[in-house]
């Protein structure tokens, strides 16, 4: 079920109240069987794989607490992780890994083409996986203690607004909040519904709009000119900032609505003034989880400045990966990576900055530039991110050396610019309130209303009579 | 006085959200209207106004001074050199799917620039929307305005029979002449839409025309897959869209009037009853049957309609359009030498 579609709104009008109105552990089962409904309205059969992520992760972890026998419990870990990684390799990773290995093999004149299966992706599967990974690990580390709960468990993996595309929740952080649930106080409810309107905005009229270019431009590079090509870069930087952080606060909201806080995923990012600051910005359920579960694993920064950089890099290279089964992914990852190891370098050492005198600059310029700067590292990478492979962005890079700016290149500019201009401007106030929900500020609440009315119907409006467009991350 | 002073401030905080949600429509071309009713030739396009489009395919243009889609040649040619062919067709034509440089309008007009060494002009004149009578309208009441050499006039057998739409002009036969009616004109609904001409503009009353437009659809839209109530409301909506009155004296009167013309050439697409073909051929007025180019394509393995990349049918695709102008350009090229 999209967020972005009438649909949902029905489903949540069904499902709140009934909520509401039941006692505690009648809430728990109720939200489950939503859940459920909610993640089989793409697919029933995958309920199936939920399901039994849920039912292993479980089991796995009362064992592994548990077991007093040390070599029990690894093995018991070992297996649970086993598992979860062997469904998350086979449903995204096989067929590219098969695909490669036939394109391989085709170099030396062998034709494998048998070697295909129609592998389903089912959704947001690398989200639920890293979720129970996450509460497996906890385990063994002895930082959690399992529910007994099955219910509470179960609610804890396929809890509807974070199910399909995050935040990736710790179970330090989900299941206290699930296992005591309480109904929301009056201040989630109105944070909730500033949440999930102007996410919904964000997704449909800013995502969306953007995206419908974006997918024509590279969809047949050769038949724009190069400033065209390169706009169309810039309106993906936008849609999937958008789309992704538009769905982080409809997830949020909706769950702040069920009196559950979830964490933030998006910061601002693209007013960070370094790579470092944008990983703390950006996607920030799965940059933290990839750091506290792969790169503190790998030793972190406790082995040396060498090792550091090789862990990072190691680390990104991962998250590329995790991302989707391609090599333009992992070329993401690895771009990334390298971005982080050396501004950790050159920040350990001495700061670039320092071979420059700024005396007569004002500072606001220069953080200007440094904002300008993260952002076209990011644009950079983001080019391996949106094509479909190696030949794309070959074709892409070569247009931006031989330049030729187009007809059409002003307008789309202008057309970016405006839509950028927006999201900036939206940033700029939740950066200097520290809010995400600054609409709240706002006095007299009548006006609140008076604006969130608005947007919800010209919205809804929006969604009427164009199509509604996935959200980027299910695809993940 | 609480009351009052909330439903003021309520009002107040939604006419500034939308003002700048207008401005942001506007801005970002998402969604803008490009159409006014004018009292004598109905629907026509606003000068200057720009469009950028994502239906199955990509279009960003605009409406030039003079009126209609594309580079701007003004009404009258400004040079002895210049040979000056107008369009004119339905949606196809305009074909706000592709960018104009891939456009058979500018296939066509580089290909006899190239052949003929002159100065050639291709004028896009195509209209979503129009059948025989409003392209006849079109033609009489505007295109023939912009000193044409040449007239192509692209038309399938619907256009022949179909019902126009409310705003655009019908013709009717009085003593054996053709007329133009604009019954609209004498319309309340004409009369609503002046009075609120200026509310028109605004993007965000377009998209509540969009809606309004898709209101049969409704159940379907918000209910998804809960709605049970299959494809009725396709099966209405082409009854809707495909009224007829058949073949009938007054398309055969535009089609006589048309062969006087020697500038006209008749573009002929998709398949025609013998009957119509065969009366078409008795007026000796010039055809061009551009199957031919679509139907190589077919055999080819490729559908004109298309479109890879939204993987969607449609309008003709970019293959097709370049087909077309090579077709085009081959066809009209002796009547320029």
């Amino acid at each position: 079920m999209l967020f972005n579609s009438y649909i949902f709104f029905i489903f949540l009008a069904v499902v709140l109240p009934i909520y509401y109105l039941l006692p505690k552990n009648l809430k728990k089962i109720h939200l489950v069987l939503a859940s459920y409904l909610f993640y089989g309205y793409w697919d029933w059969r995958f309920c199936l794989l939920l399901a039994f992520s849920t039912v292993l992760d479980y089991f796995v972890g009362l064992i592994i607490f548990e077991t007093k026998d040390e070599k029990k419990r690894k093995f018991f870990f070992t297996l649970s992780i086993c598992i979860n990684l062997a469904f998350l390799g086979f449903f995204k990773y096989f067929n590219f890994f098969i695909d490669s290995f036939k394109d391989l093999a085709g170099g030396f004149g062998q034709n494998l083409d048998f070697l295909h299966l129609n592998v389903v992706l089912p959704i947001g599967i690398s989200f639920y996986t890293f979720q129970s990974m996450s509460y497996a690990i906890d385990i063994y580390r002895r930082k959690l203690n399992p529910t007994r709960s099955f219910v509470d468990y179960s609610l804890f993996v396929c809890f509807f607004p974070q199910l399909v595309a995050g935040p990736i929740q710790r179970a330090t952080d989900l299941l206290p909040q699930i296992i005591d649930l309480k109904k929301p106080t009056r201040l989630q409810i109105e944070q909730g519904i500033v949440l999930i309107i102007t996410g919904l905005f964000k997704k449909v009229m800013i995502g969306d709009t953007t995206g419908r270019i974006v997918d024509q431009i590279f969809g047949n590079q050769t038949l724009y000119s190069s400033g065209e090509l390169l706009m169309a870069l810039v309106l993906f930087s936008i849609q999937i900032y958008a789309d992704f952080s538009g769905y982080s606060s409809i997830a949020r909201g909706t769950s702040k609505l069920l009196g559950v806080e979830l964490i933030k995923n998006f910061n601002q990012p693209y007013l960070s003034a370094n790579i470092t600051e944008f990983w703390r910005r950006w996607h920030i359920s799965l940059s933290t989880w990839l750091r506290d579960y792969l790169y503190i694993s790998l030793g972190g920064n406790r082995k040396g400045n060498v090792r550091t950089y090789v862990n990072l890099f190691i680390t990104m290279l991962l998250g590329g990966l995790w991302h989707g089964a391609n090599w333009t992914f992992l070329v993401w990852g690895a771009l990334h990576g390298i971005y982080l190891a050396i501004h950790k370098s050159m920040t350990e050492k001495e700061k670039i900055s320092d071979h420059f005198i700024y005396k007569n600059i004002p500072k606001t310029i220069i953080y200007g530039f440094k904002i300008l700067g993260t952002y076209l590292l990011v644009l950079f990478a983001w080019l391996f991110f949106r094509v479909r492979n190696f030949s794309e962005a070959t074709y892409f890079l070569t247009k931006m050396i031989h330049w030729e700016s187009g007809e059409y290149f002003p307008r789309l500019a202008g057309i970016a610019g405006s839509f950028m201009a927006l999201i900036l401007i939206y940033d700029g106030l939740e950066y200097y309130t520290k809010s995400h929900t600054f609409l709240l500020r706002l006095r007299p609440k009548a006006a609140v209303v008076g604006i969130l009315t608005v947007l919800f119907v010209v919205v809804m409006f929006y969604i009427f009579q164009a199509e509604p467009l996935p959200f980027i991350y299910f695809q993940f | 006085m609480k009351i009052i002073k909330s439903i003021f401030f309520f009002l107040l905080a939604a006419v500034v959200t939308l003002a700048l949600i207008e401005i942001y429509l506007r801005k970002t071309e998402i969604l803008t209207t490009i159409v006014e009713i004018d009292p004598i030739i109905g629907e026509k396009f606003i000068p200057g106004k720009k469009q950028t489009l994502v239906n199955e395919g990509f279009y960003i243009g605009s409406i030039n001074k003079f009126g209609y889609i594309g580079p701007e040649y003004p009404p009258r040619k400004t040079s002895s050199n210049d040979f000056r062919i107008t369009i004119l067709g339905d949606s196809y034509v305009a074909g706000v799917e592709l960018f104009d440089k891939s456009h058979f309008r500018s296939i066509l007009e580089q290909s006899l620039k190239y052949q003929t060494k002159k100065n050639i002009e291709v004028m896009n004149f195509g209209k979503d929307g129009l059948a025989l009578s409003g392209l006849f309208a079109y033609r009489n009441n505007f295109v023939n305005k912009f000193d044409q050499d040449l007239t192509l006039i692209f038309v399938n057998y619907r256009d022949f029979v179909a019902k126009e739409r409310f705003f655009i002009p019908n013709y009717e036969l009085q003593n054996k002449k053709l007329v133009m009616v604009s019954e609209f004109k004498n319309s309340e609904k004409y009369n609503s839409y002046q009075k609120l001409s200026w509310l028109n503009q605004y993007s965000l009353v377009f998209l509540f025309y969009k809606c309004m437009n898709l209101k049969s659809r409704a159940w379907k839209i918000i209910f998804d897959k809960f709605y049970t109530g299959g494809e009725d409301f396709k099966k209405k909506y082409e009854v809707e869209t495909t009224q007829t009155f058949g073949f009938s004296a007054v398309s055969k009167a535009i089609i006589d009037s048309l062969a006087k013309d020697p500038k006209v050439m008749l573009v002929l697409k998709g398949s025609f009853p013998d009957s119509v073909k065969s009366y078409i051929q008795s007026t000796g007025i010039k055809t061009i049957d551009i199957n031919i180019p679509l139907d190589s394509m077919i055999k080819a393995g490729s559908d004109p309609n298309y479109w890879k990349v939204s993987k969607r049918s449609g309008h003709w695709n970019h293959d097709a359009h370049m087909a077309i102008g090579n077709y085009l350009s081959a066809k009209t090229i002796n009547l320029i030498k």
